[in-house]
């Protein structure tokens, strides 16, 4: 798949596929993700083990991820340069979503104090 | 010097050690084509190394960072092979034989369906003789059949002993039994002791009819008798009996998964998280896998699949590959039986048998495709 239709097809991103990309800042296997992901969300968000295994298979298969070694029992897997592009771009998308958050809370937020 | 090798994919194992046979006699392995299986050498010393063939997709002909630091070097290879050898040869750091298992499992799987569609003629054929014109002849098709079943039934062996030596090098599940679809872990009683405690009512049994057509309601049935103080044992090798035992009530989470290519990372990733393994089916391609995690009230409730997407897969899978083709087979099957009633009145006497199967087809299809049919409604209310 070219970069473009990656894009279409990725973005915006579900919050598994994210939290699996942010969590590839050095290479992972399956269980360590899980493990991460629910270390930096303060178990808000907790992975499941078949959604891990199923997204993991199909972002190799669309070259986002590769695996780094598999010489141990467990695959390792680090993130490409094709996922990293990805990965800024969703960034991006949420801290644009995050500002437009942020300029109209005062209409919203206040309310549930009074 | 350049080697022909057409079947080096059969059983790499085998093809690896031949490459560290003519290492040792000074062939040094220069490069090679998968496609053709050529492979060709340059000449060298006569050290001892160990040689592994991955297929890792966009590889490029080189090893991944993490398996050159284990001491693996890169020969050669293509865009989505790799070769490479180790001098270390007692080594433990294995590049993974995943892609050869499933490969490995995929022709299997083939070749026992194309023996299955000729056994169904080996059968229609009868004795093998036609009488034609008063002479009786042999069949020639029959003859034919019959000599592709043996060819097959050789590759079939040839394919079971290459995958004997790949999963040498894999990973060990833990199971046990005859069939090798429960793990030996969860056999606590000997079958004497069950036997006394299936008389004493300290153990029931439950075999509800094709019950993996609905996993659904089976996770449902097993949570609520753990809840009632039955928590479940174990299965039988066919994976169709459950076996309850007396307890305190509990809190179990019961899944049923259908992956179509059930890999070793697959289990170890959820055995890692927690998760007990009851059941496998025997073939890892469109494998029925079942596991089980007890939590306490304090935890929420475990999930398999954190994603609705992917349970959606599930269910879809489900419906695709059994549901529908076997309601479709069902219907193809009424339609047929109503043709031959009308014209051929004197064959309709085998119809009783064949309404069995037409029932089992329409009974299983329908329960697969109505498990596809309540997880779209439960994910469109949610």
């Amino acid at each position: 798949m070219d970069s473009k239709k990656l894009l279409s097809a990725y973005l915006p991103m579900t919050e598994t596929a994210f939290y699996i990309l942010l969590s590839m800042s050095e290479p992972r296997h399956g269980y360590g993700i899980a493990k991460f992901v629910s270390e930096l969300t303060n178990e808000r968000i907790k992975l499941g083990s078949g959604t891990i295994y199923g997204t993991l298979t199909k972002m190799q298969r669309d070259g986002i991820i590769a695996v780094f070694d598999d010489t141990e029992k467990r695959i390792v897997y680090e993130i490409t340069d094709t996922g990293k592009e990805l990965l800024r771009a969703e960034m991006n998308r949420i801290s644009r979503v995050y500002d437009d958050m942020k300029s109209m809370e005062k209409y919203y937020m206040g309310e549930e104090q009074q | 010097m350049k080697k022909f090798m057409p079947l080096w994919f059969f059983d790499v194992t085998v093809t690896e050690k031949k490459l560290s046979e003519l290492h040792s006699k000074g062939h040094h392995l220069s490069g090679f084509s998968p496609l053709s299986g050529m492979f060709e050498f340059s000449d060298g010393g006569n050290e001892n190394v160990i040689y592994r063939i991955c297929r890792l997709k966009g590889c490029n002909g080189t090893a991944p960072k993490g398996v050159t630091a284990n001491g693996w070097e890169s020969v050669c290879g293509t865009r989505n092979f790799y070769i490479a050898k180790n001098s270390d040869t007692e080594t433990e750091n294995i590049p993974s034989y995943k892609f050869w298992q499933t490969l490995n499992r995929v022709i299997i799987f083939i070749v026992l369906l194309i023996f299955c569609y000729f056994l169904g003629f080996l059968m229609g054929f009868g004795g093998g003789r036609i009488e034609h014109n008063g002479t009786v002849h042999d069949d020639m098709r029959f003859i034919f059949a019959a000599a592709v079943e043996l060819i097959l039934l050789v590759i079939t062996l040839f394919l079971w002993k290459a995958n004997k030596n790949l999963s040498k090098k894999g990973t060990d599940l833990g199971l046990s039994g005859f069939a090798k679809t429960i793990p030996g872990e969860n056999l606590v009683y000997t079958k004497e002791e069950e036997k006394q405690m299936l008389k004493s009512g300290q153990m029931i049994k439950k075999a509800p009819l094709g019950w993996f057509y609905a996993p659904d309601k089976a996770e449902e049935m097993v949570e609520r008798l753990a809840r009632e103080g039955w928590k479940f044992y174990r299965f039988n090798e066919m994976g169709t009996v459950f076996y309850f035992i007396k307890s305190e009530p509990c809190k179990l989470k019961f899944v049923v998964d259908y992956q179509s290519e059930a890999s070793d990372e697959y289990y170890l990733q959820s055995k890692d998280d927690g998760w007990k393994l009851e059941f496998t089916s025997m073939m890892r391609t469109m494998c029925f896998v079942v596991w089980s995690k007890e939590y306490t009230d304090s935890e929420s409730e475990p999930e398999f699949y954190s994603d609705e997407a992917n349970e959606m897969k599930l269910a879809k899978r489900m419906a695709f590959t059994l549901g529908i083709p076997m309601l479709v087979l069902g219907a193809a099957m009424l339609i047929f039986a109503i043709w031959i009633t009308i014209n051929k009145p004197k064959v309709a006497a085998i119809l009783p048998a064949y309404a069995l199967v037409f029932a089992e087809y329409t009974y299983f299809g329908s329960k697969a495709t109505g498990f596809y049919l309540r997880t779209r409604k439960k994910h469109k209310l949610n």
